[in-house]
């Protein structure tokens, strides 16, 4: 019989967030410079799976992925159910910084997508030297909200479905099948409510429009990367973003939607490459 | 119209009841959809997953459940081969302007990755 057996390996730490204890599960691949990832919102760390594989990269960086709580194989609190999901900035971050101090990282370079692209602004701007670079995917400082988001989560609408539906225009079309079904299956395999409760963060709470002064990326380089075929966070979102922050280096990624790191592996490699030689050889 | 953009929306009838996996996947809706391509609407009955008709002229006033509306340029661009950003999905038209979708969002958003894939169809080479 032949078998793969992938490099990666996946464990659970158990860690307060904001006075809650949570049980995240993680995984993480390579040695060096930590580099942790964030997935976008309603998924979870396997977005990152091509990475933690790839030894251009785990030559040199510790990669790191975890499943927010709530999302992936980490469980949400206890009493999850007596409430609704809600994503917020302060909780976003607490997670982040909490999983940081627990696996007590130096310095790691911070890379997010989506939600984890926005995030990486505010942590840029509230606590950047805790990093030593800070690269957001498919990020900007403010979407406009462009579709009501209670159909993702109402029981007489199937919410995987809805939810992969709704993604899957985000998807370039030159990414293929096989990782644009393997991206959308993460989406159907969603909680309920937990896409919606992401997007709380996304649309209601982190508008940082004029709030991102400060942003020292001498210390803290900031890098901003977006598909042309994103239009959640569109090109023009991030470019704008860019402008307002001194420094802020901006690609904007050909062939490639709101999932490149899991979408399109090998395309995406052409454009994160030479981000983290740069931050390598720093 | 141009007659090549008639032809290319008339044939989502062939194709969708040519793949047995759509029509699996729409098992569960029927209904009837006002289709607007440019300045011609259709009326697109879906019975079952099958496309059961596809009639061009549609009576002033027939009920529909759903009205997707875009522009000539707008489903020429979708039905490109590999259309451009921005143009390449029925939400990222409708968020760009260039397609409304109005009626029974319920429908929409139940049956919503079915709906685009039967009206991308015609990306798809000639079906003959």
């Amino acid at each position: 019989m032949k078998a793969t057996l992938e490099p990666i390996t996946g464990r659970y730490v158990h860690f307060d967030i904001l006075g809650e204890s949570c049980r995240v599960y993680f995984e993480e691949c390579g040695q060096g410079i930590p580099l942790l990832c964030l997935h976008t919102a309603g998924s979870d760390g396997r977005q990152f799976r091509h990475l933690l594989c790839d030894e251009d990269i785990t030559s040199r960086f510790r990669v790191i992925a975890f499943d927010m709580p709530w999302h992936g194989k980490s469980y949400p609190p206890v009493g999850y159910e007596q409430r609704d999901y809600e994503l917020t900035t302060e909780r976003y971050v607490a997670t982040i910084r909490a999983f940081i101090a627990a696996l007590e990282l130096d310095r790691p370079v911070v890379m997010g997508c989506s939600i984890g692209g926005r995030i990486v602004l505010q942590l840029a701007h509230a606590h950047g030297p805790e990093f030593r670079a800070l690269i957001g995917l498919e990020g900007a400082d403010h979407q406009q909200p462009w579709y009501d988001t209670s159909w993702l989560d109402r029981p007489d609408v199937h919410g995987g479905e809805v939810c992969a539906a709704l993604v899957s225009g985000l998807v370039a079309p030159q990414s293929p099948a096989q990782y644009r079904h393997e991206t959308l299956w993460q989406y159907k395999q969603s909680g309920p409510g937990i896409f919606r409760g992401d997007l709380y963060f996304y649309r209601v709470d982190s508008d940082l429009r004029g709030k991102l002064g400060g942003i020292d990326t001498e210390t803290t380089p900031l890098y901003l990367l977006t598909g042309e075929y994103d239009f959640s966070c569109s090109p023009e979102d991030t470019l704008r973003t860019a402008r307002g922050i001194p420094g802020a280096q901006a690609v904007v990624m050909k062939e490639l939607g709101h999932f490149p790191m899991s979408e399109n592996p090998a395309q995406f490699k052409q454009y994160i490459t030479p981000v983290l030689h740069a931050i390598a050889q720093r | 119209m141009t007659e090549s953009l008639q032809q290319r929306f008339e044939s989502i009838a062939q194709r969708a009841d040519a793949d047995a996996r759509l029509v699996h996947r729409g098992r569960h809706l029927t209904a009837d959809l006002k289709v607007v391509v440019g300045d011609a609407p259709y009326l697109l009955r879906i019975r079952a997953g099958r496309v059961d008709g596809l009639q061009a002229h549609m009576p002033l006033f027939a009920p529909a459940d759903l009205v997707i509306r875009a522009t000539q340029e707008a489903w020429a661009a979708l039905w490109e081969p590999t259309p451009r950003p921005g143009w390449h999905d029925l939400f990222a038209l409708t968020k760009r302007g260039a397609m409304t979708i109005e009626g029974d969002s319920h429908l929409l958003f139940a049956h919503l990755q079915y709906l685009k894939d039967v009206l991308a169809l015609p990306r798809q080479a000639p079906a003959h």
